[in-house]
Parts: C-alpha cells; sequence; structure tokens
C-alpha cells in the first residue's frame, strides 16, 4: 500500500481523538539534532471545524481486536485497515517538522495482536525518531490500558506526554460498551505513569543530570453523550483525576455517531455540552473551585444557558458584590467576567492607583456579565442592586453574549469561561 | 506649535529623536520615520540625524530606571506598522522614566496602555508566525518560506527557528518589506533582498506537500464544521503563504 493511502486511513482513524496539544515541555535542540519543544506549545493550523493542528496525529494501526461500540476502528467495522512501519512514520513526521507544519508526533494505535506488542510497537517507532533521526520535537503517545509497566516506563522516558484514554465516565459503561476493556487496567495503567512521573521527579531534585519521564504530564479523555451519567459525576471523575494522578488535562469529546450499534443513542454531537463541560474542568484548574461547589444546588447537569461560574455566583449571591480595589485574589476570580489574566492585572494595577469602572474596561474586563457582583471604589455600576432573578432575565435576554458564547464553542483549547480567554486559545498558552 | 520629529527609520533614529525631545522638553504631535507620507500633516518638521551615543545613552537610562521589560515593550513597538507608534514609544519613555520599574503596572494609564497594546500585538503576530511559517525545500537543498506579515518581525522569529530547525539551511523571506533571514547551519543574518522568481521545488517536494494537504483535509470532522471559528484563529489574509490551504 502506498503511504498516502496508509497516511488517509490512519489520520482518518485518529482524528476523534481530541487532544492537539503541545505544551508544557521545553526540551531543547542539542547539536546535530533537530528540533525542540516549545513551552507555550504552537498551534501550526486549524482545519474546517476551528480545531487547532498542532501535531501529526496518527494512528500506528487501525487493526484493532477489540470491538468497543463507540469506536470507527471497532473490529466488525467494515473499514479499510492499515499499519505503518516505524521508518514511515518517523520519514512523515521529519519532513513535515522541517517544513514546519507541525510541532511534532501525536501517535496512538488501536490494539493490534495484544497491548504489549502494540505498546512494543510504538516505542520501536519513537526510538527511531528520537535516537536515528535526532528528533527533540514534542511527542505525545498513547498507553496501551493493560501493558506491561515496564513498556509503559520505557514510553515515558522517551515522549513529551503519554495519555491513557479512560473512554467513558463510569464502570458500567465501559463494561456496557467497552466489555473487552476493563476500568482496572485502565487506572492501573495510569497510576504507572503518575508514579513514575513522581518518582522522576524526585530523583531530579537530588541529581542534576537525570532524564526527565513524560515532562508535559499526562492526560486522558473521555466520550460524553454515549452513555447517561449526569455533568456532576464526570466532573467529580475529572476532579478525583486531577486530584489522584496529578493529570494535566482531561479532554471531553462530544459523542460522534460513527458506527451504528444499538447500544448507542441517536443524537447529534452534544456539541454545547461538550463546552459547558470543558468551561466548568477550567474552574476546577484555574479558579479554585471544588466539584462540589459547581453542583451545590439540586441540579446535577450543568446549565446550558449560561456558563457554570455565573450559574454558581448567582446562587451564592450573598457572597457578592466584592469591591475590585479590596477583595482578594481568589474572590475577584470568581466574579463572573474575570478571568485570571484581567484578575492579575486587577492585583497589579490597584498597587498604583485606585480602579474605576472606566478601568475596567480599558483592562479588558466585559462589564455587561461582571457588573452584577462587583463594586468599585465604593460605587454600583449602575447604581442598581440585583437579585438572582433580575440578573437572570437581563442576561438571558440578551442574545448576544450567547452568541459570542457559541463562537467559543468547540476548539482543542476549548473555551473558557471569560472572552478574554479567547486570546489564550489563540496563542495556545496554558 | 504642532511640532513633528523626522528620523531615518532606523531604531538608532528613532532614539536619537525621542532623546532629542526629551531634552529639548518640547512635546511633538509624532515621532515619523522619512519615507513616511506627510501631505496631511500640517507642521514643523525637525529633521533628526541617527546619533549613535546620543541613542546608546537614552537605551542604558531606559533599562536601567525602566527595566528589561520595558526595552522589550519599546523594540516591539518599533516592529510594528502603527502609524503612530513613534509617538506612542516617547509617550511611554517620557512617563517611564519618572515612574521607574513600576511602569508596566500602570497598564491603565493613557501613556502607557497603548505601548502596551501595541507590543502585545506584535507579539501576538511573532508567536502566531512561528506556527505559520511554512517551508519548501528548493533547490540546493535549501528551505524556503515567504512570509507577509502586518508588522516587522522577521528579524525576532529568526532566534526560534535557528534553534529549531539548527541543522537545515533555511531562508525566511518577508515579501512585504524585501527582507529575509538567512540561515547556514551556524548563525542566521539579516539581508535586503527582492526575489523576482519564485524559487523552483526540488523534486521531492510535491510528495510531502501533497501529504500535508491530504492529511488537513482529511482531519476535519464534517459534523463539526465551523469556517467562522476557523477563520478568527487563522485570519484569512495569512493563507496565501500556507501549502495546505491555497
Amino acid at each position: 500500500m502506498k503511504t498516502s493511502e496508509k497516511l488517509n486511513i490512519l489520520a482518518m482513524s485518529a482524528k476523534y481523538d481530541v487532544s492537539c496539544s503541545s505544551s508544557g515541555s521545553s526540551r531543547e535542540n542539542n547539536a546535530g539534532g533537530i528540533g525542540n519543544a516549545a513551552n507555550s506549545g504552537i498551534c501550526h493550523s486549524w482545519s474546517e471545524d476551528g480545531r487547532c493542528i498542532s501535531l501529526l496525529k496518527i494512528l500506528m494501526t487501525n487493526n484493532c481486536i477489540y470491538d468497543c461500540a463507540y469506536c470507527i476502528n471497532r473490529s466488525t467495522n467494515d473499514i479499510p485497515r492499515a499499519i505503518f512501519t516505524p521508518e514511515e512514520i518517523a520519514d512523515i513526521t521529519i519532513n513535515f517538522y522541517r517544513r514546519n507544519y507541525i510541532e511534532g508526533l501525536f501517535l496512538s494505535s488501536a490494539v493490534f495482536r495484544n497491548p504489549d506488542y502494540t505498546m512494543e510497537l510504538i516505542i520501536k517507532t519513537v526510538e527511531l525518531i528520537r535516537i536515528n533521526y535526532r528528533f527533540n520535537g514534542y511527542i505525545h503517545v498513547k498507553a496501551m490500558p493493560g501493558a506491561d509497566p515496564a513498556l509503559i516506563r520505557r514510553a515515558g522516558l522517551l515522549v513529551d506526554r503519554m495519555s491513557v484514554n479512560i473512554e467513558l465516565p463510569s464502570r458500567e459503561s465501559l463494561e456496557y460498551l467497552a466489555p473487552q476493556k476493563t476500568k482496572r487496567n485502565i487506572l492501573t495503567s495510569m497510576n504507572d505513569i503518575s508514579r513514575n512521573i513522581n518518582g522522576f521527579m524526585i530523583e531530579s531534585k537530588k541529581a542534576k543530570h537525570t532524564q526527565k519521564y513524560v515532562p508535559a504530564g499526562q492526560s486522558t479523555q473521555l466520550i460524553v453523550g454515549a452513555t447517561p451519567e449526569k455533568d456532576s459525576r464526570i466532573i467529580r471523575l475529572s476532579e478525583t483525576l486531577y486530584n489522584k494522578f496529578a493529570l494535566k488535562r482531561v479532554y471531553y469529546s462530544a459523542f460522534v455517531p460513527v458506527s451504528s450499534d444499538s447500544r448507542l443513542p441517536v443524537i447529534k454531537p452534544p456539541l454545547k455540552r461538550e463546552n459547558r463541560l470543558y468551561q466548568a474542568d477550567w474552574l476546577l484548574r484555574f479558579y479554585g473551585f471544588s466539584a462540589d461547589e459547581l453542583f451545590d444546588g439540586e441540579e446535577q447537569n450543568l446549565d446550558p444557558d449560561v456558563d457554570p461560574k455565573f450559574a454558581w455566583a448567582v446562587r451564592n449571591l450573598d457572597k457578592f458584590p466584592v469591591e475590585i480595589n479590596k477583595a482578594d485574589y481568589e474572590m475577584i476570580l470568581r466574579v463572573p467576567g474575570i478571568g485570571v489574566r484581567s484578575a492579575k492585572k486587577i492585583i497589579m494595577v490597584r498597587r498604583v492607583t485606585t480602579l474605576r469602572f472606566d478601568d475596567l474596561k480599558k483592562i479588558g474586563i466585559v462589564l455587561k456579565r461582571a457588573k452584577y457582583f462587583i463594586i468599585c471604589n465604593g460605587a454600583r455600576f449602575d447604581g442598581k442592586n440585583y437579585n438572582e432573578l433580575s440578573i437572570r432575565s437581563n442576561l438571558l435576554t440578551d442574545g448576544k453574549s450567547r452568541e459570542e458564547n457559541q463562537l467559543l464553542l468547540f476548539n482543542d483549547r476549548p473555551a473558557l469561561p471569560d472572552p478574554e480567554s479567547l486570546m489564550t486559545a489563540a496563542t495556545g498558552e496554558l | 506649535m504642532t511640532i513633528y520629529y523626522v528620523y531615518d527609520g532606523s531604531f538608532n533614529g528613532l532614539m536619537s529623536a525621542v532623546s532629542e525631545s526629551l531634552s529639548k522638553k518640547t512635546v511633538p504631535e509624532n515621532i515619523i520615520p522619512e519615507y513616511y507620507q506627510r501631505e496631511n500633516l500640517f507642521g514643523d518638521y525637525i529633521s533628526i540625524t541617527s546619533d549613535n551615543s546620543k541613542s546608546e545613552n537614552l537605551l542604558d537610562t531606559v533599562t536601567r530606571v525602566m527595566g528589561d521589560e520595558a526595552l522589550s515593550n519599546i523594540l516591539h513597538c518599533h516592529l510594528s506598522d502603527a502609524q503612530n507608534s513613534g509617538i506612542i514609544i516617547y509617550r511611554y519613555i517620557s512617563f517611564g522614566l519618572k515612574a521607574g520599574r513600576k511602569v508596566n503596572m500602570h497598564i491603565t494609564d493613557d501613556s502607557v496602555k497603548p505601548a502596551l497594546d501595541l507590543a502585545c500585538k506584535v507579539k501576538k503576530e511573532q508567536h502566531r508566525m512561528l506556527g505559520i511559517v511554512r517551508f519548501r525545500l528548493v533547490e540546493n537543498g535549501l528551505y524556503y518560506a515567504a512570509i507577509d506579515p502586518d508588522h516587522n518581525i522577521t528579524g525576532i522569529i529568526a532566534p526560534h527557528f535557528s534553534r529549531r530547525m539548527a541543522d537545515q539551511n533555511w531562508i525566511i523571506h518577508d515579501t512585504r518589506r524585501n527582507l529575509a533571514v538567512v540561515y547556514d547551519k551556524k548563525k542566521w543574518r539579516s539581508v535586503e533582498i527582492e526575489i523576482n522568481h519564485n524559487p523552483e521545488d526540488s523534486d521531492m517536494e510535491l510528495f510531502y506537500s501533497d501529504l500535508w494537504r491530504n492529511y488537513f483535509k482529511g482531519i476535519t470532522i464534517s459534523e463539526r464544521k465551523n469556517p467562522k471559528l476557523q477563520k478568527q484563529f487563522l485570519p484569512k489574509r495569512y493563507w496565501k503563504n500556507l501549502t495546505e490551504i491555497n
């Protein structure tokens, strides 16, 4: 089979994987080598669905022994199958990289023969690229759940990021749709990676020149909308993964029906829901929220009409308004319409001047939402006090703000709770 | 009276003009390079000769008083294509020499904000360009890239590519400004060039560029199509030099 045909097949089979991040590693080039990693991450292009393209995202093979209902590569699906040789992958990666098409490689695979065999193929490929081709750019590989811990250890010493897909939000759903996979295997492999990361971190504090193990950290992804779990269950799961395995990212993938199976719902991809989950996820990681706070009411799903930070704020109006010139950073971060960047600016600029509403606009804060929750220099924006009902009705009649939210919908670096973050998404920071 | 300082377009020239104007305590309307059109500007034009020692003195003072970050902001503003970058830099320095290292905390001040915003715009394009420069392998093993950036950022993206593409010969050519950076596996330098013919692709080029174009086309998930979002991240003015969208 020609290389171009293989690339078509094996890129097609990989594209439903969400992650494309290339940030978090600052691997340097060495003499005679090619490539380095940029800590901020770099986006190289954007496809027609608005997703960032940073890495060459392909499968080693789409020959799979498993028959997971939701997966395009399931063994019973009638699609063309292919397998790359390590040399082919190395050649495409290096030649794409030299032309600055990509930031590096994201190599995943279907489970071919067995998890260990597949893992060995992946390692062989990455060794070829790192050692023979002296490539120092970004590499992300999937670990096959249930693979020998020794293989996971070897792979981690070569790559920048490793991930194990948790696939679905609960054990029951996994048993139902992916009966050949077990939650135990998935969590064991995650735990292997996480223990190695910690181990090497302790080593590197002791000695100067220790090897790096998965310097950009571990991530995972799960499918949303194929199974009945509520948002609260998903966000609690993410919280546990962040706390227990120190994951860098959990990716949420709106279910796209790519194979027909009576166990699957017939729906359009729940993109809005995916967007809200990302926003809630951001609140966990950067805004100091806990899952308990995000679901402190009766409702166990996120409100589709407003972002979760706003929803939390109107449920907790007793904590507002906050005085912009005095409140601490943690509380300013909780004001709807103020993001991490703006909050930091507020803390900085108020050391040299007293902030008025005009100044907030100059900082780039959209007062449309923030105004209900803040006092500036002792005064309300328009002298009025608000209750939950008036805030909601004011904001919901404002169709424009909803439209803006939709623009931010889908994207590898997904929509953040605040408009300012669009810039962050565009520059690929974080 | 409305005064305009006119300099030769170089960074030293601009610094000489700022220095001159600070010492004379006259606030100019703008500080403009000599190649700007002036028909619509009424006032007195004062020509400033580039003076290296004046420029260096001012830069030393700026670095000492305002700090490295301020110096970097000034450089980025100078690289912008904004017509008023001269006066923005002047006001920033004038304010900053009094405010000292805290200058960049005054993000809401009218002398500081325009400079920070302008520098930010240039840095944003600088970062974007790191991703969207596209090399082609042309004759003699040379990788050639044409770019057409809004701001004059070729010189500040060169260090990134010299670290990254360290073992290949490459040229990044700003076709709008007839500038290029040339790298020879050892170091990069800036040159003025005018390439009239489009360098011809090497034999293997079509193979890899075709692979890339097909990969790019195939990766879209059609159920999620959103061309508006794509254009928001990747404005159309950059498309002409992109291998994958042409």
